[in-house]
């Protein structure tokens, strides 16, 4: 029975040696966080009652007492402040270099990443854009050509039927038709360097722009100036609006978001 | 740059670059989306034949093999049009009940066609005694299941590929149209939304009437009153694509009203038993607004008894909300026009929505402006054609988008 009383106190006398620990700890640490009130209250209050109960069951002279406590206070400050040390040590390499060390691998990273999927789209759009374009320009300008020049033929021919002078009209259709080809073939070197020309021009255009991480849609001839209004009759412009408004919506929504986050 | 960064950039960077990949970013996705990989379009809708064959019954690369597709997704009904690139042929026109229905827990087998879990349009409504109905709207959860159902009426059509314009709510803001997008991305890749109020007007404009001297074309200046189930949209077309202020869209429409007159019935008969299609039966055969020409008198279930109610006073208060609700917007409408121009645009009013078909609501509505002192105002119902218009001008649009018109949403 006295065994279990002693085991008892034992016990008792460890868990109020803890608070005492724990409260000059926290005191010490408020202290150091400049928490002045709450580090007030520690010293007033809760330190001196948890150091009453255990000088009450602790077995010892009032200097043993003061001793231990003193090694303790000592001890205590001297952990806190190595662990204060370390932890404004590890603070300052993280902020000098292991935080800017992991945003630049991450910008770099999907810097690089969304570069090349904005690019890999933008060629594609700029390819199948130049490509529709001048098959409709060369489509609208043979014809144009091939028109006019037939136009002329026939009028030389009507002219040469009219002069009895000059040979029949049939003797000069071979030469007309040679020199048509040769015309031709003059306008479709001139068209295929065009194209070369335009496609280069655009393609140069859209990488001189390939930092952004997307642009807004292309506006078809049909379309007005934004500022203007679209007409009802220009389906592809209306399209063009509707999607220039939502795309213009997106990126606001999207960079607003963006800047909200801490 | 350092080729092994620490485990937390790798994390970080594997997040962020999951985000993008996944193209959920609105910057890089709509409409400069990359052309799907080959390995998802083997397996997207669009290629999956009705034959079984793997190979394509047409040349992809022939454009008469793209379907392009018109879609009115109404609160109530769903039109859908569809035809090939280079042929006006229809080959499908539809208009579903926009109505889902889920198996109930615990039926038994064989109740249902085909044991099925999920029932659409009129087979819903046929077996809704054994399923949870709901009605799905464009930006509700169940939306991705009605378009299945909206996909699979194009399944038995061999296409290269499905381009489908889709008429939304003029009031779905840029997030909403672009969550659509995405919600149904995983039936319709080729995509293009577009405000309900213009393609309902593109829909009713007749082209191959413009040269006749005695047509009037709608969209020179005219307003178009939608009145749909979810709400009325008012919308001033005056030979160009409205802007914003010139389009109204009121919360109110022909749901309110079958809830008015349900609660005016109870009102006057608390025991009478009346479901919302039993309401919606009542509305669509005997509504009128105006002067009732005579009372109207409906069979009601009450207490299990069949009686023969008037409900003429309730069907005229449902109707009168909604009509004074419409005159209200109609007048702020009319003062952002020039004013040289409402004369004119006062003798072209279009009604159309399920609403339209409310017997004398043009009329009505004509009188009541003509009473508010508005000079010779004019209002059309554009009769049983209402439910085609949206869809109609959907594919209209759909034939006349360019090709990077087309928003390509991978899932």
């Amino acid at each position: 029975m006295a065994a279990a009383s002693v085991v008892v106190t034992v016990i008792t006398t460890e868990q109020l040696w803890d608070q005492v620990v724990g409260d000059f700890r926290r005191l010490c640490l408020l202290r150091r966080q400049k928490k002045w009130i709450e580090a007030d209250l520690i010293l007033n209050s809760d330190l001196p009652r948890s150091i009453a109960n255990w000088s009450e069951v602790f077995e010892g002279q009032p200097a043993d007492k003061k001793a231990r406590l003193d090694a303790m206070f000592q001890a205590e400050q001297r952990r806190l402040d190595e662990a204060w040390f370390t932890m404004d040590l590890l603070t300052a390499r993280l902020k000098e270099e292991i935080v800017p060390s992991i945003c630049a691998q991450v910008t770099e990273q999907v810097r690089s990443s969304v570069f090349e999927e904005v690019r890999a789209t933008v060629v594609q759009e700029v390819r199948t854009t130049v490509l529709e374009e001048l098959r409709a320009s060369m489509v609208q300008e043979l014809g144009d050509r091939i028109t006019e020049q037939v136009r002329s033929s026939v009028a030389a021919e009507v002219r040469a039927s009219a002069a009895p002078s000059r040979p029949p009209a049939h003797v000069n259709v071979p030469a007309r038709r040679a020199c048509n080809d040769n015309s031709l073939s003059n306008f479709a070197e001139q068209v295929r360097s065009t194209v070369a020309q335009q496609a280069c021009a655009a393609v140069l255009e859209e990488l001189a722009r390939e930092h952004k991480p997307a642009s807004p849609p292309r506006i078809s001839h049909s379309a007005p100036a934004r500022a203007s209004r679209v007409s009802f009759d220009d389906i592809p412009g209306v399209i063009d609006f509707v999607l220039a408004e939502e795309q213009q919506y997106l990126k606001n929504k999207y960079k607003f978001e963006l800047s909200a986050c801490p | 740059m350092n080729t092994n960064p620490p485990t937390v950039a790798n994390h970080i960077i594997n997040a962020v670059l999951s985000h993008v990949r996944n193209n959920k970013d609105p910057l890089i996705t709509t409409p400069f989306q990359a052309p799907e990989a080959p390995e998802r379009r083997a397996n997207s809708p669009a290629l999956q034949f009705s034959s079984g064959n793997t190979t394509p019954p047409f040349d992809p690369e022939d454009n008469s093999s793209i379907l392009h597709v018109g879609l009115d997704w109404g609160a109530s009904k769903t039109c859908i049009k569809a035809s090939f690139a280079n042929s006006d042929e229809l080959v499908l026109d539809e208009c579903i009940p926009t109505v889902l229905g889920y198996a109930k827990d615990g039926i038994i087998e064989g109740v249902l066609p085909n044991n099925a879990t999920t029932l659409f349009g009129r087979e819903a409504l046929t077996f809704r005694r054994h399923l949870h109905l709901t009605h799905p709207t464009l930006n509700s959860a169940s939306s991705a299941d009605f378009a299945r159902h909206l996909r699979s009426r194009l399944a038995m059509i061999a296409a290269s590929e499905v381009r489908i314009v889709i008429a939304a709510p003029a009031t779905f803001d840029a997030t909403v149209r672009d969550n659509i997008r995405h919600t149904i991305a995983e039936h319709f890749q080729s995509v293009i939304i577009l405000p309900q109020p213009f393609l309902s007007a593109l829909g009713f404009r007749d082209e191959s009437r413009l040269l006749d001297a005695d047509y009037v074309d709608p969209v020179r200046n005219s307003i178009f009153i939608d009145i749909g189930a979810a709400n009325t949209s008012l919308c001033l077309v005056q030979g160009y694509y409205p802007t914003a202020d010139e389009q109204v869209t009121i919360e109110f429409g022909g749901n309110n009203v079958d809830e008015l007159l349900r609660q005016a019935i109870l009102d006057n008969y608390p025991d009478a038993e009346l479901s919302p299609i039993t309401i919606r039966h009542l509305k669509e055969r005997y509504a009128f607004a105006g002067a009732a020409e005579a009372s109207v008198m409906a069979e009601v279930v009450i207490a299990g008894k069949t009686r023969t109610l008037d409900i003429t006073s309730e069907i005229s208060f449902a109707m009168g909300e909604l009509l004074d609700r419409i005159v209200a917007s109609l007048k702020t409408l009319i003062t952002s026009a020039e004013s040289d121009t409402i004369p004119e645009l006062l003798r072209s009013i279009i009604m159309t929505g399920g609403g339209s078909r409310i017997k004398n609501i043009d009329a009505e509505l004509q009188r009541l402006l003509a009473s508010d002192g508005y000079a010779d105002p004019q209002a059309q119902a554009v009769g049983h054609a209402y439910k085609d218009l949206a869809a109609a001008g959907a594919l209209k649009s759909a034939r006349q988008a360019r090709d990077h018109h087309w928003q390509q949403v991978t899932t």
